[in-house]
């Protein structure tokens, strides 16, 4: 069964769940500008009548923000791109923060996606689940495995640095 | 999880994702729907004050010194449409509005974001009001320049590539190609290709 949705609609959808959409954006494109061109992108189609809803909205919408992120990814001219970070870090980590980004990109999509939604879109184990159609156990054990990764991977490249610096 | 992997998380909660930005207050897209006859009436009057209105802004400050509608995106322009300088220019709320200047330069204003573009003492000058923009400077003729202003900043370029932002907290300015010269109060400094310069410490460098 497919629906369209009413303006009203799209806008507490997007009240709701812009934040978690755009961190998911993210764990697909590297730059902020890029992710939030997605979003807004499927909220646009969504306003059109474009796109029609099939099952339930939350997950729908995030498998449209995958889609248009890996199409953007696809499509995306040889120019000179902006890759601004999607990450604000406190006074004198900001080049940590991309390097944090640069780790996360070498983990497998499906851990990377987990750890952005969970810790910075601030979303449940089960809200991750309904939004990624997975079973809520399945989030938490990608989160684990991914994390681990993440720390190694990040404690290799600040030993660098500080190699580097030292 | 181990007591490391919890330290870890702790620590990466440090760091927050970049704010999305608010649902635009006003939107100009079609929703698709079955419309009574009495809608479409007011939607043929919309559509007459929609072709008047740009003519009307044209009208009322004659002047060769205009931009033109490349891209209209969801902006309430429509693509080839001329808009006469001083007049303030919206993008739409979701897309990207593309203008196209007279010396051929192209200014992509990024969703949600203002601009007026005017004639300037020795040159053309964009006000970005708020929002950001990437502008694709034409080579200017000797003596001419473009630039571009915000409430802090100006940027006085000859010909490049470079992303304009205005922030809450202040302005950045990033050059993709070529070389610009920005002005923070009296302080004017030349940026390079691949250089970032904000007006406020508290505007975070991004990487390019």
């Amino acid at each position: 069964m497919t629906n369209r949705l009413d303006r009203d609609s799209v806008r507490q959808l997007y009240e709701q769940h812009a934040r978690g959409l755009l961190a998911y954006a993210c764990s697909f494109v590297t730059s902020f500008a890029t992710a939030e061109d997605v979003l807004h992108q499927v909220f646009e189609r969504l306003l059109r009548g474009d796109l029609a809803i099939s099952g339930a909205p939350v997950s729908y919408l995030y498998r449209a923000v995958r889609n248009a992120s890996l199409n953007k990814i696809r499509d995306r001219s040889p120019e000179v791109d902006l890759d601004e970070g999607w990450l604000n870090s406190p006074p004198g980590l900001e080049s940590t923060a991309l390097e944090l980004q640069s780790a996360l990109r070498g983990l497998p999509d499906q851990q990377r996606e987990v750890i952005i939604l969970h810790v910075w879109a601030q979303m449940s184990f089960e809200e991750v689940a309904t939004a990624l159609e997975i079973p809520p156990n399945t989030a938490a054990s990608r989160y684990r495995y991914g994390l681990s990764k993440l720390r190694e991977q990040f404690q290799v490249t600040e030993r660098r640095r500080h190699g580097r610096a030292g | 999880m181990d007591e490391q992997d919890k330290d870890f998380e702790i620590y990466l909660r440090q760091f927050h994702l970049r704010q999305h930005a608010p649902y635009p207050a006003e939107i100009s897209v079609e929703v698709a729907s079955r419309r009574p006859r009495w809608v479409l009436a007011a939607v043929a009057a919309a559509v007459v004050a929609a072709i008047s209105l740009p003519l009307a802004r044209n009208f009322i400050t004659p002047d060769s010194f205009s931009t033109t509608v490349e891209v209209a995106g969801d902006s309430t322009y429509t693509a080839g449409e001329t808009i006469a300088a001083g007049r303030t220019i919206h993008s739409g709320g979701f897309k990207t509005l593309v203008m196209r200047l007279e010396d051929g330069s192209q200014v992509e204003m990024r969703p949600q974001s203002q601009i007026v573009f005017e004639p300037a003492e020795g040159g053309s000058r964009i006000r970005l009001n708020s929002g950001s923009i990437v502008v694709r400077a034409a080579k200017q003729r000797a003596g001419h320049h473009l630039y571009v202003q915000t409430i802090d900043t100006t940027v006085s370029v000859m010909g490049t590539v470079f992303l304009v932002q205005s922030l809450e907290q202040g302005t950045r300015v990033a050059v993709l190609e070529g070389e610009v010269e920005v002005q923070f109060g009296t302080e004017v400094q030349k940026l390079a290709m691949g250089r970032q310069i904000s007006s406020s410490s508290e505007v975070e460098p991004v990487s390019i």
